[in-house]
């Protein structure tokens, strides 16, 4: 037996889940991870480089590696794409002036073949700051509607500030990543 | 190389003996043919060689700084003289150019990437900028030269419309689907010079606020506020009271900031003061020539507004800035800590509308005209401010508003009439007689751009119209 098919062994026993955040910085990312997992999110410096977090959600186990979005670093970005089931892609909705970057970038990474088979959530960020797009209105200017059909996608309001939408969001990433890799249980 | 081979033979002590003998001479002419020949199938050789497997990882590197560099070079002349010739062809075939290039571009980054293990870091770093300064330009001329395509959501909305709802909405809805989506713009200042901007966040509900497209103005900024945009700004001053959010910047020169928040990002900036009380470490990228200092701003209730921001306290993080553009342990050559003999003092902006009014009676006679007609746009934001509140203050609350409203706006006649010298046998009365006109026109201009953004904030806190 091969180390690879031992750690598919594991990995189908432990229920494991990569999920990858990425966004433009000062989406909240770190925020939005440091909140689900119950932490203080009251100090929270720039990402440089990355976070791993490992959460247990209902049987699942989830690795969440949160990984800095400054404009310098996004190009690191594709070392962390291989074996991604879920996407997390986080918009700061009350940053309207680079509303077009944020498409950009998304259009960019949607391009890529490793990320090709995984479930993409969309959370619209900051929905607790007045002046903040609604997510059917960050949905429009994303243009999310032209995305490739064969794409499992959902956008979701939230705001790490509050806590509000963080559970609906990752609920349905773990459920419709679940459904495609443990069909069987 | 040839010439490396030419001065290493010619060095020789022996060659100068051979030179005199003609059978040799001759012989030595054809080695060096010989090897300048072998130079050139080699380095043809290996450019075929990469653009035939350009995938492969074996691909080759030539472990000598001045080989790569020369090739780099080579690269980038011939990229740059596509660049200039794409301005002149022929508009249909911009767009495969273009790409031509682009892949161009793309081999150029390879190059570097693959040599980048032998390079000093000094280089690679230069020719990374190179790159993408070559990219960037490209980019500026697709835009230039390919028309944009205009975002817009025709075709989904008109499919499904039709079977879910009624005609009768579907005509309706038609003119928004016309105008596409607009992303609406946030409160904020914009487009001004030369001027004092100020805005009192206290007891208005503000989310973010934008400040872009400033030169040469000062900006104060009272009570908090949950987010702050910054971009493009020249030659100002920005003092602001605690963000309870993050600050994000982008694009300034020869600006002070004095800023107090959760979070401060700073993109592309040069030659800039930043005195800062932050919670986290500020980050720069793109940026030189920047300095920190701690916060050192003052004004009437900013201590109560700090603490409730969590911002009391000094962390002395601001002289812990992280530059993205310099991973490594060294002081980054971008920033500096501010010193002590050269930092602002206190700086006092508890700019109540009645010192402002006192101050301007020292200002520079020739600007006292634009000063007063600020003065004057305060004082109808202040008119605004108890507008909007109204309806939830006490009556007795808004009746002393307005009339310390009507106080003020009294006052500020009486100190024009002072300051500004009446002007007669002039014919330009006529002001006087149009300002009953304008008015009302002004006010419609104000609203249209509401209406046709559906999702603006009604009581966005501008300074509109100012006269």
């Amino acid at each position: 037996m091969g180390l690879l098919s031992i750690i598919r062994k594991i990995k189908r026993k432990e229920k494991e889940i990569r999920i990858l955040m990425v966004g433009l910085d000062n989406s909240g990312k770190t925020t939005i991870v440091l909140r689900i997992n119950g932490e203080d999110t009251s100090v929270v410096s720039p990402t440089l480089g990355f976070n791993i977090k490992t959460i247990i959600y209902q049987k699942y186990t989830l690795n969440i590696w949160d990984v800095g979005g400054q404009k310098t670093i996004r190009s690191y970005w594709r070392n962390y794409f291989e074996q991604t089931d879920g996407l997390v892609w986080v918009v700061d909705s009350s940053d309207l002036r680079r509303l077009e970057d944020c498409k950009a970038e998304l259009d960019n990474l949607l391009k890529e073949e490793r990320l090709s088979g995984s479930s993409l959530l969309i959370l619209a960020n900051k929905q607790d700051i007045k002046g903040a797009l609604a997510p059917e209105e960050i949905a429009k200017v994303l243009n999310l509607e032209a995305m490739d059909k064969t794409r499992h996608w959902q956008i979701v309001g939230c705001s790490a500030f509050t806590g509000e939408g963080l559970l609906e969001g990752f609920d349905w990433l773990v459920q419709d990543i679940a459904s495609r890799i443990y069909v069987l249980d | 190389m040839e010439n490396e081979e030419e001065v290493a033979l010619s060095s020789n002590p022996n060659s100068n003996l051979l030179v005199a003998d003609p059978s040799l001479q001759k012989k030595r002419q054809s080695m060096l043919d010989r090897l300048s020949n072998r130079h050139q199938t080699r380095l043809d050789n290996s450019l075929t060689h990469r653009s035939a497997e350009s995938d492969s990882s074996s691909s080759p590197s030539f472990e000598s700084t001045s080989t790569f560099l020369s090739r780099f070079s080579n690269s980038k002349s011939s990229i740059e003289s596509q660049l200039a010739q794409c301005q002149l062809c022929d508009p249909t075939q911009v767009k495969s150019h273009l790409d031509q290039i682009s892949s161009s571009i793309f081999d150029l980054e390879k190059l570097v990437a693959e040599n980048s293990y032998f390079l000093p870091s000094y280089e690679v770093r230069s020719s990374l900028k190179t790159t993408s300064d070559l990219r960037q330009s490209l980019e500026f001329l697709s835009a230039e030269l390919l028309p944009k395509k205009k975002f817009s959501f025709r075709n989904k909305p008109t499919r499904k419309d039709p079977i879910a709802e009624p005609k009768g909405e579907e005509k309706e809805q038609e003119p928004e689907k016309k105008s596409g989506f607009r992303v609406p713009d946030s409160p904020g200042f914009r487009n001004k010079k030369g001027e004092i901007l100020v805005h009192n966040f206290k007891g208005s509900e503000v989310g973010e606020f934008s400040i872009s497209d400033l030169d040469s103005c000062e900006v104060r900024l009272m009570g908090s506020v949950r987010a702050l945009f910054i971009h493009r700004l020249r030659n100002c001053r920005l003092y602001t009271g605690p963000v309870t959010g993050s600050v994000l910047v982008d694009g300034v020169e020869g600006c002070v900031f004095v800023m107090a928040s959760h979070q401060i990002r700073i993109h592309n900036a040069k030659m800039s003061d930043f005195y800062l009380r932050v919670r986290s470490r500020p980050i720069i990228e793109d940026s030189c020539g920047v300095r920190f200092a701690p916060y050192c701003l003052t004004y009437k209730g900013i201590e109560e507004e700090l603490r409730e921001a969590s911002l009391d306290e000094e962390t002395e993080k601001w002289s812990n800035v992280d530059d993205f553009l310099w991973l490594r342990a060294v002081q980054s050559p971008n920033w500096s800590v501010l010193p002590e003999n050269e930092r602002l003092g206190l700086v006092d902006i508890s700019s109540s509308i009645e010192s402002q009014l006192a101050q301007y009676q020292l200002y520079d006679p020739t600007q006292v005209k634009s000063h007063l007609d600020q003065f004057s746009s305060s004082i109808s934001d202040l008119e605004k401010l108890v507008a909007y509140n109204s309806y939830f203050l006490p009556s007795y609350e808004v009746r002393s508003s307005l009339k310390t409203m009507s106080d003020l706006r009294r006052s500020l006649k009486v100190l024009s009439t002072e300051l500004l010298p009446k002007k007669k046998f002039s014919f330009r009365n006529k002001p006087t007689r149009k300002d009953p006109i304008i008015e009302p026109k002004e006010e419609q201009k104000e609203q249209e751009p509401e209406k046709k953004s559906g999702f603006q904030v009604p009581n966005s806190p501008c300074f509109w119209n100012k006269k």
